[in-house]
């Protein structure tokens, strides 16, 4: 669609005096006007603008995007009022530009995210030296409370969508359910631990360059299995959880699709030492997560996107996968101890974007202070 | 949206439930002409007779959206 670019406007930060009646004042007001996701915001004031403005090095009034579909231009000012008002430290200013120019490429397709009944929230995954610049955890917890990173970076992003591209429950928005990720859905992968090369690495990008990958998707559901004495037995318990008849895979499965897995360093640890690659359990899972065509038939999404090539369904013993392909698995290693794995489900017609933590001239950086030294 | 924008007559199937919903949407995109038809929500698993019973109702709006120059 075709919106065009409106003309960014000078945003006016708030003055608020140093008195703490004030500050509930100014929640209340935000709330009133609808400019939070229910919880109390941070006064964005002159001073915490300039502060977060110093960490990057492009002009405040540099227009990053246009976000939908209220199509307010997302300045480099405006991103960094939202993110004062979640709560972000100041640093944390680039890898939220980062999460708004991938959220922007067409293959997110955003407008369709923003709009949807289907309960998609943003997840961002961050990846590289930036996650221990900033304690994103990657460990036990990962989806859970504790960590000021995970907390704010994803709340910033709502933020934004809600008064930059005028998100609003039953209004615009108008998932279903949704979900509380919806709040913040923010994890690192936890690369150290991981016998198997990162995420970004498998996007193409060097192990030290940080990088932000973003997906939408629904929230996490748990598999817990601490018994399966086989790979094959452990990841078909995972498979099982993917292919459910509700599941928006394998209706989608002839789309842009993609379905992601985050297992713990534990797990990844006992499948490499089994043999298995990352590349195999991508394999096994796309073989093994799928249904007949006859118990698909006339329920869930059925007939709604055509089915990939391969699957007659004309057959009822036909299987159908849940992606296109077994590299529309995503596999993400995360998470504390115990063989639990997490099955992130999307609604199978949007993409994850992968991209690296850069100066203005495009240059990846390891870590933040890279950026305006 | 996309299509009217290139000149093709549309005509929008929407449910009461999500007419305010796509009339904002039209708004935000500088569409507020665009032709709506509304039909009762639900339409989710009820039976083609009721289906075709909600459309032949509104028909005229349709061949209306669809011809209005």
């Amino acid at each position: 669609m075709a919106a065009s670019k409106p003309q960014a406007r000078a945003a006016r930060p708030f003055e608020v005096d140093n008195t703490l009646e004030h500050i509930f004042d100014f929640f209340d007001d935000c709330y009133d006007k609808g400019w939070t996701d229910g919880l109390p915001v941070f006064p964005p004031t002159q001073r915490a603008l300039e502060r977060m403005l110093a960490c990057t090095d492009r002009a405040r009034d540099e227009v990053i995007g246009v976000i939908p579909p209220l199509n307010g231009a997302a300045t480099v000012e405006k991103i960094a009022i939202n993110a004062i008002m979640a709560g972000c430290r100041p640093e944390y200013l680039p890898v939220i530009i980062t999460a708004i120019e991938a959220m922007l490429q067409p293959d997110y397709n955003l407008y369709g995210r923003q709009t949807t009944t289907h309960p998609g929230a943003h997840l961002m995954i961050v990846h590289g030296p930036v996650r221990q610049e900033l304690d994103v955890n990657c460990g036990a917890g990962v989806f859970g409370h504790g960590w000021r990173a995970n907390a704010t970076l994803g709340r910033a992003l709502r933020l934004i969508l809600i008064n930059l591209g005028g998100n609003k429950p039953g209004v615009t928005d108008m998932a279903t359910h949704g979900h509380p990720g919806k709040f913040t859905y923010t994890m690192g992968e936890d690369e150290e631990n991981s016998p198997w090369p990162p995420f970004h690495v498998e996007r193409g990008l060097a192990r030290e360059v940080s990088a932000v990958t973003m997906l939408c998707a629904e929230a996490p559901h748990n598999i817990n299995d601490q018994k399966s004495a086989t790979p094959q037995l452990y990841l078909g318990s995972a498979a099982s959880a993917m292919c459910h008849l509700g599941a928006n895979g394998l209706y989608r499965c002839g789309l842009k699709s993609e379905q992601m897995l985050v297992i713990p360093a534990e797990s990844a640890q006992w499948l490499h030492e089994n043999g298995w690659s990352k590349q195999d359990v991508k394999q096994y899972l796309f073989d093994s997560a799928r249904q007949p065509v006859g118990e698909m038939r006339g329920r869930g999404g059925w007939d709604m996107s055509p089915l990939p090539k391969f699957v007659d369904v004309n057959d009822d013993n036909a299987m159908v996968p849940v992606v296109p392909s077994a590299n529309d698995i995503l596999i993400v290693v995360a998470g504390g101890f115990q063989r639990h794995m997490n099955f992130i489900p999307t609604a199978g017609y949007n993409l994850s974007v992968t991209r690296a933590i850069t100066r203005k001239d495009g240059t990846p950086v390891r870590t933040l202070t890279e950026i305006t030294s | 949206m996309a299509l009217e924008r290139q000149g093709i007559p549309t005509a929008t199937f929407i449910t009461d439930a999500f007419s305010a919903y796509a009339r904002g949407l039209a708004r935000m995109q500088n569409m507020v002409a665009l032709p709506e038809v509304v039909i009762p929500h639900p339409i989710a698993g009820r039976s083609n007779d009721e289906l075709r019973d909600k459309v032949r109702r509104v028909y005229d709006e349709v061949k209306a959206a669809l011809t209005i120059t």
